[in-house]
């Protein structure tokens, strides 16, 4: 008796968290296809027609389309270079003693507590002398600086326990230090470097604060910012709108999720504890 | 092909010296084994060859010329590694060309030699497939492959049968001594498993602590051992040691046990304790009232021969002997050594005690 | 014969003696290669400004004209400026909450999801649970913003449906639990990171000592408390140290869900150092307490390691 009453609270917990966790996310996503009055007053109904006009005026009409670009313009190149950076430096952390290394780490390590306030009044007012204000290159160079720590550490721990016979093997076929990363470690680092995209990728493209400090026009803003421009805008609100916009600016890491999920938690249960 | 000549080599770890003053000549073509038991030193011996770990004092030439400075790319060997450190994203027959085309050699000459090596090695069907695609013997033999296309002066073997189940140890082995004796390179071989040892060596090193115990043929070895850690090394089920004093009694020497047997000595045995060793193949039932009483611990019928486990006045020994056995635990036995076969060797120390010693005693 | 060789690396340059052996020159200087452009970068656009930081700390400036120095005064202020104190105490709240409301979420799920279930269900859910880890804070805040709604939003509408119209809140407007309503979407964010954490942890401990322990006669409240706890330990750790940390950055929900209101009472020190520098113009100020919370966090986190440290041998 006892057994099937556990399983029924057990059931009964997963689900209600369940709900918990998504109800808010599908009242949004049902919200961007209704109208305003029927937002205000039906708020539990589904929509009575899915209107999905009401993301294409977003895109369009609601400078979705440009917030979308910038926040690729922002997120790419930032990822590349910081995976890139974090990898080849993660690299020499995990297989060389250098000169100044332990000190580097030891650095770097609490660069992962540093919050971003304490960075951001002297970053605005250097940028400001330099014009790097509303520029993208600034955003982006400060944008992989503060992901360096955690992507470095991430890479060093992967090089750190990946099988070294096979850099011996590389030096004995003839490879240089650098061949050796190329030819016998870098392609042993794959699903790692795959595992920091993403988390990269997700990371970066739901910045806020960093864009709040750095960009001011909106033809530059990225989601996080123009979502907050759309809300809080003067005139008559169309929220249907804003909750389009909330699906546009979602949808990329959330299919991002979807997809690589399953092999993150694999990869989880396969091994590691911090 | 040539020779490896190392000479009085030390290894140090910031102030602890793991490797103390080991030397060891290798001749042209020789198949050499390194064995020992676990941090002997025999793998970081091997990578200092190899040049994979810095020599802190002492030299290592190779046909010739010492390669202590030399990059291990230089120095002109192939080695091959425990867990085969094959390249995953190349073909089995990239793997096996990537030195030679690191060395930019032209394109026909590597797939000539690449051809080559698949043949001796029976790889030709495997050359486009990727490594997890082969089985792990397929993989050692084309880490093997990888090894023969170098057409290095000295092929060097650190354990690479320990990954593999027994059975196919048991193939492999076989088949890398063919290929030694088809191709006849200088080949310096670790392993902690003294029956690869045995089976493969020309001439077995036995090393303990950063040291040498001795070198020989194999059986020199299992015959001859210079002390107890060599003779308990070599040989499975291990050869037995039993304490004794040895004394002479109307001036015929004697050793005597704890438990009142009493087992004759050749003359040049001097007195005072010392331990006996004999092993297990070598003792037998006893004829006679005389001998070595053991009690029965367990008995191992194998089939084909029984082992037997027992205790002489609280030592354990192990006898072995074709055939079956009508006893079982808790009787009694009589056994009797081959006295051809008895070695002797200091209680302190555990030197080999030889007829020349006496002399000195 | 032994002939000395002439030492040459692979490019033609010497050789160094290093103890893995020798390398070329060119060689040993990969991990500064590698390392250099990474740490510059660093070094340049967050160790800088950091020092720069605590350097503005001890000034007053506007951020234009001049800077006058004033010693410790900014730092003085912090504990005689009754919001930033408001600050200081919703941080050391939100930090407590923190670390036990979403752990805690996240340990019984994680509980429940490590036992059997019908294949797939584990996947499911823990996907689900996940999903609000990977939205932007912002999009969050504005969504539970409308959760909160007191009008029209999900929650009011919810106990007006189940008839409970009397637990109806202003959940933002209200100064006495909007910080509360605020950490309801923090901890709706962050326990699924902290569940994936511990879920892997809990199905990565040994079942034999489950059945040792049910052998010996354990309760399954037993086996959890001896079991999977001290399993779990170095992830429990981790968990709760990242949410502790976490929980003195917090900026994005509140700034956008209350903007520090009403009446600062949701006001943190993130967000304080945001409207001191960029609304108030008192650029020295802002510094100085963000100097003090960039102290107070690198104090947690050495705490917590050197704790870890002594208690778990194991610990890299």
């Amino acid at each position: 008796m006892t057994a099937t009453l556990n399983t029924t609270l057990k059931w009964a917990v997963l689900l209600f968290f369940g709900v918990f966790a998504l109800g808010p996310v599908l009242w949004m996503f049902m919200s961007a296809f209704k109208t305003t009055p029927e937002i205000l007053t039906a708020p539990f109904s589904l929509p009575s027609e899915w209107r999905w006009q009401n993301i294409v005026r977003t895109w369009s009409e609601g400078g979705f389309s440009a917030y979308t670009t910038n926040t690729v313009i922002m997120t790419v190149p930032a990822v590349a270079i910081s995976v890139a950076l974090s990898t080849l430096g993660g690299y020499a952390f995990a297989r060389f003693r250098f000169r100044g290394g332990s000190v580097a780490f030891f650095v770097l390590l609490y660069g992962l507590t540093v919050p971003f306030q304490a960075l951001m009044i002297p970053l605005f007012y250097n940028f400001s002398r330099l014009g790097l204000i509303n520029q993208y290159p600034g955003l982006i160079a400060a944008l992989i600086a503060v992901h360096l720590p955690f992507g470095i550490f991430l890479m060093r721990s992967f090089f750190v326990n990946a099988q070294a016979e096979i850099a011996d093997a590389a030096r004995i076929d003839g490879c240089s230090e650098y061949g050796v990363f190329w030819h016998a470690m870098l392609p042993l680092a794959k699903p790692g470097i795959l595992a920091l995209t993403t988390i990269f990728f997700t990371d970066m493209w739901k910045a806020f604060l960093l864009p709040l400090i750095l960009i001011q026009d909106d033809a530059r803003r990225p989601l996080t910012l123009g979502l907050l421009f759309l809300r809080d805008a003067q005139g008559q609100q169309q929220y249907e709108l804003l909750a389009a916009g909330v699906i546009i600016a979602s949808l990329p890491t959330i299919l991002l999720f979807l997809a690589t999920n399953r092999y993150f938690q694999r990869g989880l249960v396969a091994g590691s504890s911090k | 092909m040539s020779q490896v000549e190392i000479k009085d080599v030390r290894k140090r770890y910031g102030s602890a010296e793991v490797i103390h003053g080991v030397s060891v000549d290798v001749a042209d073509g020789e198949f050499v084994v390194l064995v020992g038991p676990s941090g002997c030193g025999k793998s970081t011996l091997l990578r200092m060859i190899a040049g994979l770990e810095g020599i802190s004092g002492g030299t290592i030439s190779i046909g010739g010329r010492v390669v202590n400075k030399i990059t291990p790319k230089d120095r002109n060997i192939a080695m091959v590694f425990q867990s085969y450190a094959l390249y995953p994203q190349k073909t089995v027959a990239q793997n096996m060309g990537f030195s030679m085309k690191i060395d930019g050699r032209p394109k026909a000459e590597i797939d000539e030699a690449v051809r080559e090596a698949a043949a001796i090695l029976g790889l030709e069907p495997y050359l486009d497939r990727y490594p997890r695609q082969l089985s792990g013997g397929q993989r050692q033999r084309v880490a093997m492959g990888r090894a023969i296309v170098r057409d290095p002066e000295a092929f060097l073997f650190d354990e690479p049968l320990s990954n593999l189940d027994a059975k196919l140890r048991v193939q492999m082995r076989a088949e890398i001594k063919a290929l030694h004796q088809r191709l006849g390179t200088t080949t310096i071989y670790v392993t902690h498993d003294q029956i690869e040892a045995m089976t493969m060596a020309d001439r077995i090193v036995v090393l303990n602590g950063g040291r040498v115990e001795q070198v020989g043929p194999p059986l020199e070895l299992y015959d001859n051992p210079r002390n107890r850690f060599v003779a308990g090394f070599l040989g499975s089920p291990s050869i037995n040691f039993l304490d004794a004093m040895v004394d002479r009694r109307d001036g015929v020497p004697a050793a005597r046990f704890d438990n009142g047997d009493v087992l004759p000595v050749p003359a040049w045995v001097p007195d005072g304790p010392l331990t006996v060793g004999i092993r297990p193949e070598h003792l037998s039932l006893s004829e006679t009232d005389s001998g070595l009483r053991c009690e029965i611990a367990t008995v191992e019928p194998t089939g084909a021969e029984t082992l037997v486990f027992a205790n002489h006045a609280d030592q354990p020994v192990t006898f072995s002997l074709r055939g079956r056995l009508p006893h079982g635990p808790g009787d009694t036995l009589n056994l009797t050594p081959d006295p051809d076969k008895v070695l002797f060797f200091e209680r302190d120390g555990g030197e080999r005690i030889l007829p020349a010693h006496s002399e000195a005693a | 014969m032994t002939d000395m060789a002439i030492p040459v690396g692979e490019h033609g340059d010497s050789v160094v003696d290093t103890p893995e052996g020798p390398r070329s020159r060119g060689d040993r200087l990969l991990p500064y290669v590698f390392a250099g452009p990474a740490l510059l970068v660093y070094a340049a656009l967050v160790m800088l400004p950091l020092g720069h930081t605590f350097f503005l700390g001890f000034f007053e400036w506007s951020g234009g004209g001049p800077m006058d120095f004033v010693g410790i005064d900014n730092f003085i202020r912090i504990f005689t400026d009754s919001i930033t104190m408001t600050a200081i105490k919703n941080n050391l709240i939100w930090a407590v909450l923190a670390t036990i409301v979403p752990v805690s979420m996240a340990l019984l799920l994680a509980v429940l999801l490590a036992t059997q279930l019908p294949p797939g269900v584990r996947l499911f859910f823990s996907t689900v649970y996940y999903l609000p880890a990977i939205l932007a804070l912002a999009v969050s805040a504005i969504v539970w913003g409308w959760v909160y709604n007191p009008a029209w939003g999900a929650l009011n509408a919810l106990l007006d449906t189940v008839g409970l119209d009397g637990l109806e809140r202003a959940w933002l407007g209200d100064p006495n639990i909007a910080l509360y309503s605020v950490f309801v979407v923090s901890a709706w964010a962050y326990f699924g990171f902290c569940l994936i954490i511990l879920l892997a942890a809990i199905q990565n401990v040994d079942p034999s000592l489950y059945d040792a322990a049910k052998l010996d006669g354990a309760s399954a409240w037993k086996q959890f408390w001896h079991v999977t706890v001290p399993g779990i330990r170095n992830e429990l750790n981790f968990v709760v140290l990242y949410t502790a940390i976490e929980a003195f950055r917090v900026f994005d929900l509140i700034y956008i869900m209350t903007g520090g209101g009403p009446f600062y009472q949701t006001e943190v020190i993130a967000t304080s150092v945001y409207r001191e520098a960029f609304v108030e113009h008192e650029v020295g100020y802002a510094s100085a307490i963000a100097s003090l919370m960039t102290i107070i966090i690198a104090t947690l986190a050495t705490i917590a390691l050197r704790w870890r440290e002594r208690t778990d041998p194991e610990a890299q």
